[in-house]
């Protein structure tokens, strides 16, 4: 075996292992069955922080851009940290939450089947006011003959808040205590009706605060408002001590349970608006991975009979050399901890289409050395070293595409980028290097007459 | 088996009527361009996107009705047959006068009216002008200048000269026409058919370098021969490579158009337009510029691989 032949089987040994490694706890894990999944989850296998991971679009869940409406003082971090630890409460697996640009905060959930609690949750500021009502006019007195709110009626220092319903409320415009100094919310079930309610509870300070504004206040409406809205406003029949209270509302028990966490993780030191969303049914997503298995499949297979039509042997080679670069990519994309999209899916793909051209290159050019009357070790050697310089062209013009995909791109385009830039490093190992070499072992030392291609 | 050309096809000399074709392609593209716009998705114009399954069909004029009647502007219906688990339909927004209310909280009290559909909402895409704007500039930005880097590279490879121009007048003509057909069909350019363009221009350049590298070598190989003959060797040499990796790559990308879904529908558009667009004008464009620039001047940038007499 000649030096080069050896080298380069060394070097796809050590690619081949390595791929190995990498994709085995895939493998494991596409193996494995529901139950056992759940078990390996439930015990932190390290294996799952090897799996080669789906994107949202393929395994279901939420992505989403959230603006926070102010950029003064450290008010994005804090926001970002207010909603990791809602997030965290929530009970999803992986989140992803990071900062983009000056106040846009970055939120990914895989997996998560109600986008909508979900959008709530993380969107609410959960600003908690208690505020006091005004006990000398209601509702009614502030009204003009329409029916509509007379803002001229309206005594200094009190505004109008709605509640629930149609209500509304005439209430003090500044707060007697917040929410910040909560230190714990719990949902109770429980009073006259047996319904979920959330009972607060106010650290040291808080509870002082407290039970001065229920002392001094006896005998008036005390509204506990959420985000401007009024939740209720029960009468404030004795002084408070102890920093205790409780929001009814006719809560469900998931309303009563989501408000629990937003009061606990605090409120977001300013409003945030969800300025882009992309959510996807976990069942959408399972339809795209079918879909994009059996289009890969598909077009593997169509790409393999043209090539054995057209080259033979040498075309079952070259088609050797595509399950070669397949197997590296997905290995390779695993060890970067990369996730496969959609767009990954066609990125890997076209690389099939376009990953057989080296090869394409390199048997054309070995035909025509054949048909100038070389023998075929000579053509073999002739078709590699003069197809190289325009395999290494062909590739980079691919490669600069790519590299500005993935560097500018959003998610979705990463995806493609990832797999079409390792699709085609891989392809001038495998295209190149695996099948020379396989010629090398194949021809041996024999004379050969005639070469299949 | 092999597809047996004769030593030279003698494309340099119908370049004329391939530079006809082209330029009236180009044209009719630019006049698609102007005349019915590029139909931007959701991405880059803002809007809201939500893929719903229907238990049983809907007519797309009585889901039309009822989400107008809940203030939604001119809804775009897309019905896409019917599949195992129903009538799976796609609706795009572009705009809502929906005042209070949020976009989405709209459209569910507009499904409640359809309920004995089962309308069940799989898939939302919602991106707000802000990010529409960021993503538009982004893309921008990256096209740009992983155009200008393609450009410099041929530039750099070949030397300068005529040769990156050929290549460059190449890719441009590809984009253009394909960019042309998208707006003819209506075909929608969002961040992912973006992806398709870039990576059209690509396999453009690599089609046209493949046959000047032929060129080049047979400049130096053929120097004896007239250089139109070096030209039309050249290109039939390179042909069968050029037919096959197009095939090849054609056909995955026909499958990604028939069996890839919704998602890559479009993206498998545009690369299926451009990888024939590509072709032919790494055959008919490309090389016949250089042809015509360097058979006029004696103008080259490695002379000693000039043949002393051009024609």
């Amino acid at each position: 075996m000649q030096t080069r032949t050896k080298t380069s089987l060394v070097f796809t040994l050590i690619l081949v292992v390595l791929a190995i490694y990498w994709l085995t706890p895939t493998i494991r894990w596409i193996s494995m069955s529901e139950p056992e999944r759940r078990q390996a989850t439930m015990r932190n296998d390290p294996m799952i922080d090897h799996i080669l991971k789906l994107g949202l679009d393929l395994q279901g869940g939420s992505y989403l851009v959230l603006e926070v409406k102010s950029t003064e003082g450290d008010a994005v971090e804090r926001a970002l940290e207010i909603i990791r630890n809602r997030i965290d409460q929530l009970g999803v697996s992986e989140p992803l939450i990071h900062r983009e640009g000056e106040n846009w905060i970055v939120v990914q959930l895989p997996g998560i089947k109600e986008p909508e609690r979900a959008k709530e949750l993380i969107g609410k500021t959960a600003l908690l006011e208690f505020r006091l009502v005004n006990m000398e006019k209601t509702i009614m007195d502030v009204l003009d003959a329409d029916g509509n709110i007379d803002e001229e009626k309206i005594p200094d220092g009190y505004e109008v808040l709605p509640g629930k319903g149609d209500r509304r409320y005439l209430i003090k415009d500044t707060s007697e205590i917040t929410g910040k100094y909560l230190k714990n919310a719990q949902v109770e079930i429980g009073g006259q009706f047996n319904m979920p309610y959330v009972s607060l509870e106010f650290e040291k300070e808080g509870a002082g605060v407290f039970e001065e504004v229920t002392s001094a206040n006896i005998g008036r409406n005390l509204a506990i408002v959420l985000d401007g809205v009024v939740q209720s406003a029960p009468v404030i029949r004795d002084r408070i001590p102890g920093g205790r209270a409780i929001i009814e509302g006719n809560f469900t028990m998931e309303e009563a349970h989501d408000l629990a966490i937003v009061l606990r993780a605090g409120a977001l030191p300013a409003p945030v608006e969800i300025i882009q969303e992309t959510s996807v049914d976990p069942s959408l997503g399972s339809d795209s991975v079918r879909l994009g298995f059996k289009a890969s499949v598909i077009g593997f297979c169509l790409v393999i009979i043209f090539m054995v039509i057209y080259y033979q042997l040498s075309g079952l080679l070259a088609s050797l050399a595509l399950v070669f670069n397949l197997f590296f990519v997905l290995g390779a994309m695993s060890a970067l901890h990369a996730t496969l999209t959609m767009s990954g899916i066609a990125g890997l793909v076209l690389t099939v289409g376009m990953a057989v051209d080296a090869n394409v290159l390199i048997f054309e050019r070995i035909r025509e050395e054949l048909r100038a009357g070389k023998t075929v070790r000579v053509s073999i050697d002739n078709g590699y070293s003069r197809a190289f310089s325009t395999i290494l062209d062909s590739n980079v013009t691919t490669l600069i595409p790519a590299a500005f995909l993935f560097q500018f791109g959003t998610g979705q385009i990463r995806g493609f980028a990832v797999t079409l830039s390792l699709g085609i490093v891989f392809s001038m190992f495998s295209a190149v290097v695996i099948t020379h070499m396989i010629y090398d072992i194949a021809l041996g030392g024999k004379p050969i007459k005639k070469l299949s291609i | 088996m092999q597809i047996k050309f004769p030593q030279q096809i003698r494309f340099i000399n119908i370049r004329r009527i391939a530079y006809a074709l082209s330029m009236s392609m180009v044209v009719l593209s630019i006049a698609g361009i102007a005349n019915r716009g590029l139909n931007f998705g959701i991405d880059f114009t803002g809007g809201y996107l939500s893929h719903v399954q229907f238990s049983e069909e809907v007519k797309i004029a009585e889901l039309r009705q009822v989400l107008e009647s809940h203030g939604i502007v001119k809804p775009s219906i897309q019905t896409l047959g019917q599949d195992q688990s129903g009538y799976p339909v796609i609706i795009r927004i572009r705009e809502h006068n929906i005042g209070n209310q949020s976009l989405e909280e709209n459209m569910e009290v507009a499904f409640e009216e359809l309920s004995r559909a089962k309308p069940v909402i799989k898939k939302i895409e919602m991106v707000g002008p802000a990010v529409s704007r960021h993503l538009f500039k982004q893309t921008l930005l990256a096209f740009s200048i992983a155009f200008l880097v393609i450009i410099a590279y041929v530039g750099w490879r070949f030397g300068g000269g005529m040769w990156g121009v050929g290549g460059v007048v190449a890719l441009i003509h590809d984009v253009v026409i394909t960019l042309g057909v998208c707006a003819w069909t209506g075909t929608e350019i969002s961040v992912i058919t973006t992806a398709a363009f870039l990576t059209l221009a690509g396999y453009s350049v690599n089609d046209t370098i493949v046959v000047y590298d032929r060129i080049r070598e047979n400049l130096r190989c053929m120097y004896k021969s007239p250089l139109l003959d070096i030209y039309n060797c050249s290109i039939t040499g390179t042909l069968s490579r050029t037919l096959i990796t197009g095939v090849t790559t054609l056909l995955v990308v026909i499958v990604l158009f028939i069996a890839g879904g919704e998602v890559l529908h479009d993206f498998a558009f545009v690369l299926l337009v451009g990888i024939i667009v590509g072709t032919y004008s790494s055959i008919f464009v490309a090389s016949p510029i250089c042809y015509d620039f360097y058979s006029h001047r004696k103008f080259g940038q490695r002379k000693s691989h000039w043949p002393t007499k051009l024609r």
